[in-house]
């Protein structure tokens, strides 16, 4: 649905700064029904990203293809249209304060040209759908932050969009207001089978409301993958983000593994039924990513010499995931260090 | 003792005088001052439309207009305003010279008020597919409504005070009035009572201003 190739961007050089390269080589596949959050650090190019997709930030090089339209080759009437398929939500909301909530959640089918309504009848409808129906009069400045979000959230969705995009959607609200616009936004991607891209310098937004992950750093892709690919992969840089490891008790050899709720029964049963050792978990976190969870174990394995190694080569070989073809350099990685130790 | 049965029509045609070409050239300068305003932000180096050329003609332009003092003004465009109207005193021929000063000081507030309007909703009304012209319609005017008020309000009352100065040399209106019945005949009473009835149009022309850019504010 969403394809950036070979993308750069660089700012040009001011008066009193040096260009700047925002985005180097980026290359990032969305397809149709995903959410994406994208993470990284403070100017590791995130925003410029987000707004490369709907093409507010012209790329320097390098095609962005949305809904198999190139919007790179677009004239600016037909970026204007393509647009009306892109929703934006924005970390400081940007409603017009000179409208009520209903004006507001109108105003981007107005500027499509939609009947008065049509359109006020769409924006009733969706602004029921995120729990403002009693606040349509109300004017932006007399909502919380939590319910101008779900404005905002509206607002994007008015013009039936098929792409999502978020920069920091939650970043000015408060935790319990974060924890219901993340919970909103993912049950209204599903309903609407939005793709949807997640901006976020929270690692706790991507495991509540994504179920693909993509860190960039200096402008780079350095990690991108399904959650539960990315937690599995040794040597992810996200992995241990996504999961951090429990403090290993010292002094023994550990073997550490991932497992995810659907496959819990096979990793360590099979582990026990076909090479007969016995198994002693010493520690363990677990994480929910999305709608599954997932633990990190850290195993003692106890047995002769040669069980124990069969069994660690079993794990070497079932333990690191299938990986996304969005990385294939990161396949290539050495497998996950704690192994290498228990094997040496 | 001033003879008020004689002063007080008088001092009313002036104030109706004032009133009316004051009225006349804020009209025209809301008329060309926002298209004027909001060409200048448009086409400025960080706006939507950075058009270099046409941005340093219309400044420059704005900015002779605004530093030329009203009454070199007054007769520096004479010639104009015996073109257009005929005549140079009176106050109908005062408007022109009115409508030359404040159109481009109510350009300048105009652009500095669009130029309020966070940066952001023109940036999610641009992510749904708004054109230039869109965007200036539905965004940045409405958004700085509370702004242009001001701006309005702040015109009218220097308009007011440029009317009287036009007096000096026969623009009609209350500073008209003040030098040929106050100063002229030595009634300072007339004078007075000028004073009081400008102070009293701006007093009004303040508050009404203030309330109404607070009621459009919704903050
Ligand atoms: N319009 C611009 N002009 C010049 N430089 C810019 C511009 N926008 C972004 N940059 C630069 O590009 C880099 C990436 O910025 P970007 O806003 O994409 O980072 P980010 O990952 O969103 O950061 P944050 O987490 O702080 O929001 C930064 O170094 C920033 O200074
Ligand atoms: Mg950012």
């Amino acid at each position: 649905m969403i394809t950036l190739q070979h993308v750069s961007k660089t700012f040009p050089a001011r008066r009193r700064s040096p260009a700047v390269t925002a985005l180097d080589d980026v290359g990032l596949r969305v397809e149709r029904g995903q959410v994406m959050g994208v993470v990284g650090p403070s100017g590791s190019g995130k925003s410029t990203l987000a707004r490369i997709v709907n093409l507010l930030e012209r790329p320097s090089a390098g095609t962005v293809t949305v809904d198999g339209v190139e919007l790179t080759t677009l004239g600016a009437a037909e970026l204007d249209r393509a647009r009306r398929g892109i929703g934006m939500i924005f970390q400081q909301f940007n409603l017009l304060d000179s409208r009520t909530v209903l004006a507001n959640v109108e105003l981007p089918l107005e500027l499509a040209g939609v009947g008065r309504r049509e359109r006020r009848t769409r924006a009733a409808e969706l602004l029921e759908r995120v729990g403002l129906g009693d606040k349509l009069d109300a004017h932006p400045a007399q909502l919380s932050g939590g319910q101008r979000q779900r404005v905002g959230i509206a607002r994007a969705l008015a013009p039936r969009p098929k792409v999502l995009l978020c920069d920091e959607a939650t970043s000015a609200l408060d935790p319990v207001s974060t924890a219901s616009v993340l919970a909103l936004l993912r049950t209204l991607t599903e309903e609407l089978d939005l793709t949807t891209v997640l901006i976020t310098h929270e690692m706790d937004v991507v495991k509540r409301a994504c179920d693909h992950v993509t860190l960039l750093e200096s402008g780079r892709v350095v990690d991108s993958g399904a959650l539960g690919d990315v937690v599995r992969r040794p040597g992810s840089p996200l992995a241990t983000r996504l999961l951090p490891p429990p403090a290993a008790p010292a002094g023994e050899q550990v073997v550490e593994v991932v497992v995810g709720t659907t496959e819990h029964d096979t990793v360590l049963t099979d582990l026990i039924r076909l090479h007969d050792v016995r198994v002693a978990v010493l520690a363990g976190s677990v994480e929910t990513l999305g709608d599954q969870r997932f633990g990190r174990l850290q195993l003692r394995l106890d047995g002769t010499p040669g069980q124990v190694r069969a069994a660690l080569d079993h794990l070497a070989t079932h333990q690191p995931a299938v990986d996304d073809d969005a990385t294939g350099a990161l396949a290539d990685r050495p497998t996950d260090r704690t192994l290498e130790g228990a094997l040496a | 003792m001033i003879d008020w049965d004689r002063i007080a029509p008088a001092l009313w045609q002036a104030t109706l005088e004032t009133t009316y070409m004051v009225g006349v050239s804020m009209v025209l300068a809301v008329l060309l001052g926002i298209p004027l305003g909001v060409l200048l932000l448009l086409t400025a180096p960080d706006g939507l439309t950075p058009r270099r050329v046409v941005h340093q003609v219309l400044g420059a332009f704005v900015n002779v207009g605004r530093s030329v003092p009203f009454i070199v003004l007054l007769v520096l465009v004479a010639p104009v305003t015996r073109l257009v109207t005929g005549t140079t005193i009176g106050s109908t021929a005062t408007i022109v010279p009115l409508t030359i000063a404040a159109v481009p000081f109510f350009a300048r507030l105009v652009e500095a008020s669009l130029r309020e309007v966070a940066p952001g909703k023109v940036e999610a009304a641009r992510s749904m597919g708004a054109s230039t012209g869109q965007i200036v319609r539905v965004v940045l005017l409405p958004e700085a409504r509370p702004g242009l008020v001001a701006a309005a309000t702040v015109t009218l009352v220097a308009l007011i005070s440029y009317s009287a100065m036009a007096g000096a040399i026969g623009g009609g209106g209350l500073g008209d009035f003040a030098i040929r019945h106050g100063y002229q005949r030595f009634d300072t009473g007339v004078t007075v009572a000028v004073v009081v009835v400008l102070l009293v149009m701006v007093q009004l022309l303040q508050s009404a201003g203030d309330r109404l850019a607070r009621r459009l504010a919704h903050r």
